[in-house]
């Protein structure tokens, strides 16, 4: 009886390593997890046609949202760039995203200026300003840090400090994940991809 | 005294051939350079230049400045991420110490261009000017291409 029992022990045992080998280990998310669940904070703007912008218009696909200004050389366009890059890696896939930039330099960045500078990147990439009224709630509410340095003296103007995280929101609207400057787009991209494929 | 007068003239012209082919040998074996690039732009809008620098005289070195008829300014500037913000400072010259290499990389150091006079579109070229403490005066081949 014994023998029987290990038997069927080894037998379920292989059965579990065989599975596991099929179906691989869990996926680890690359970005940061927002948990709970959390709906995005709404975003209403008005875009470069006049057309109204509504977060929510979004539903269905996977946004990914960043906070810059058109004036900055360095970090704004690696991030814009690496947005395009993860777009490359999803393939057919990319027209399930829908990229957002908001600028944090409304004095400078009109409608018609930061949609210029997004579609640079990429023609369906959305670019949005507006009001200090209607920006400033939005930007409290993501928690983005933007600061207006008027102490370095350069012929850029002024510059505006900034924090740089990359926001994704998922097909059912919550902010579900951020990425830290720098993230390589493929780690983004098999995130994106393991949120269509669940 | 022609016979003279040319002699010295002869040798002067090799001390002045010398100097020449010094000074080029100084300037371009004492800093190298590679991986030389430059981000995609619009007219009016700003753009940076990355590369691999190393010192490699004998002494240490600093870039103080840079130029380029590309743009209406170019300036050294530097970014980086304090506390999660990300800062951006203009520098008033980069050490370089002997025989290191400073890398100019997004997110950290870079040439900045601003009010470009035109396009920046990939694969186009143009020259940058790099002005050293020693090394004097470099000119830079730049390549315009995406990350």
């Amino acid at each position: 009886m014994p023998n029987k029992s290990i038997w069927i022990g080894l037998g379920v045992l292989a059965f579990l390593v065989l599975l596991l080998v099929t179906i691989g280990p869990p996926y680890q998310l690359r970005g940061s997890l927002i948990e709970p669940l959390y709906p995005a904070p709404p975003i209403e703007l008005t875009d470069s046609q006049d057309q109204a912008f509504s977060l929510n218009n979004y539903r269905g696909k996977i946004v990914l949202m960043f906070f810059g200004y058109a004036g900055c050389p360095d970090v704004c366009p690696t991030t814009m760039a690496d947005l395009k890059q993860t777009r490359t890696y999803l393939d057919e896939d990319a027209d399930e995203t829908q990229v957002v930039f908001i600028t944090l330099d409304p004095d400078r960045d009109t409608p018609e200026k930061i949609q210029k500078y997004t579609s640079l990147f990429e023609p369906t990439f959305l670019g949005l300003s507006g009001s200090m009224d209607e920006l400033e709630p939005i930007w409290a509410s993501y928690g983005v840090f933007r600061e207006i340095d008027t102490e370095t003296v350069t012929a850029a103007g002024y510059l505006v400090s900034h924090s740089a995280r990359i926001y994704l929101i998922d097909q059912e609207g919550n902010l579900r994940l951020t990425y830290n400057f720098g993230t390589p787009p493929e780690d983004i991209a098999k995130d994106i991809q393991h949120l269509l494929d669940s | 005294m022609r016979r003279w007068f040319l002699k010295k003239l002869h040798l002067f012209g090799w001390m002045v051939l010398l100097t020449i082919v010094l000074t080029a040998c100084q300037s371009s074996d004492s800093v190298q350079f590679t991986d030389v690039w430059a981000r995609p732009g619009w007219k009016e809008g700003n753009s940076a230049v990355f590369f691999m620098v190393q010192n490699g005289a004998d002494q240490d070195d600093k870039l103080l400045a840079a130029a380029s008829d590309i743009a209406n300014a170019v300036e050294l500037h530097e970014s980086s991420m304090v506390d999660g913000v990300m800062k951006m400072e203009k520098q008033e010259f980069v050490p370089l110490p002997v025989g290191e290499e400073v890398l100019f990389k997004p997110g950290g150091l870079h040439i900045m261009l601003i009010g470009l006079k035109d396009d920046l579109i990939v694969l186009d070229k143009f020259s940058v000017i790099l002005t050293f403490e020693n090394a004097g005066e470099v000119t830079l081949d730049v390549v315009v291409k995406e990350p």
